[in-house]
């Protein structure tokens, strides 16, 4: 029998959309933190952020994943591939550009000059969104294959019914 | 060194306490307890562990911050390089175990060996992890 990840009234399992989360969030920081160390880029990067300021990023891009990890979760049906990377794709570019939004809010109280905020935000809007979409869609992909993996492992016959958000 | 360099150090040692004291928990209830008993606790491990762990993330890039820009290279450097691709590699396999407990909440006579299995290696990747993060301390 095949089984849902949402249940009446497009809620999901909060223990699924927490840990997915977070899983995201620690993924999509600790593989760049990996590459720029092999690349020897690391020490530059984290010269520049002060670590309240990098653990307040951190927290937003947790914070934000977890909102739009709900929602991508009513949303998907995984039992295809489609099902789930379109939806990921859609709430990832949300993701994307709610995090641009928290960045700016630093830019602005770090530089504190409107005109340059604003040039961000228009050029970074389309690109956050873009690269957000990218990043969701793979990462629902990625997601899919640890759901089956899971039941899998569980013994869970069938593949995973979403209901269409 | 600073007052919150020191509290970054602390959370840092906190989430590792509790990511890898949950895991034993959960291992040790789940070779010993019942199903539905072995699913309960585990839901809660799971909960408390995938906070810990972003905690862990959040604050290990800190104490690398409180570094920068003198970051050692060398074989501290390719030590570090372990240690990250170990994390990585837990993380992927916290998900799977973690998708594996939440399976077997739909399911009648939940199968509750592979998360024995699960947690045991968890709990090894962990100790491999405290022990790569001990040589990098103190060499």
């Amino acid at each position: 029998m095949a089984e849902s990840v949402a249940t009446e009234g497009e809620s999901v399992d909060p223990l699924l959309a927490w840990s997915l989360s977070a899983f995201h969030a620690a993924t999509l920081t600790a593989g760049p933190v990996l590459v720029l160390h092999a690349i020897g880029a690391l020490d530059s990067l984290l010269q520049g952020i002060h670590t309240v300021t990098g653990l307040s990023l951190y927290a937003a891009l947790w914070l934000v994943t977890w909102r739009t990890n709900r929602r991508w979760l009513a949303a998907a049906d995984c039992r295809t591939l489609r099902g789930t990377a379109v939806p990921g794709a859609t709430w990832g570019a949300v993701t994307g550009v709610a995090f641009l939004v928290v960045l700016l809010v630093v830019i602005g109280v770090a530089v504190r000059e409107l005109l340059l905020v604003a040039a961000f935000a228009l050029v970074g809007t389309p690109v956050a969104a873009l690269s957000g979409a990218v990043i969701g869609a793979g990462a629902a992909a990625l997601d899919l294959l640890i759901l089956a993996a899971g039941r899998r492992l569980a013994g869970v016959e069938g593949p995973v019914e979403a209901r269409a958000g | 060194m600073a007052l919150h360099h020191l509290l970054v150090r602390w959370l840092h040692l906190l989430a590792m306490a509790v990511a890898l004291g949950g895991t034993a928990l959960a291992w040790w209830v789940s070779r010993t307890a019942d199903a539905s008993t072995t699913l309960a606790v585990a839901r809660v491990t799971e909960a408390a562990f995938w906070g810990a762990l972003s905690v862990l993330v959040m604050t290990g890039i800190g104490n690398l911050g409180a570094l920068a820009p003198a970051i050692p290279q060398g074989s501290w450097g390719a030590i570090l390089g372990v240690k990250l691709v170990l994390v990585l590699a837990v993380l992927v396999g916290s998900a799977v175990r973690t998708a594996a407990v939440w399976a077997a909440g739909t399911r009648d006579g939940p199968v509750t060996a592979p998360l024995v299995r699960g947690y045991a290696l968890t709990a090894a990747a962990l100790v491999a992890v405290v022990g790569l993060a001990e040589v990098l301390a103190h060499g």
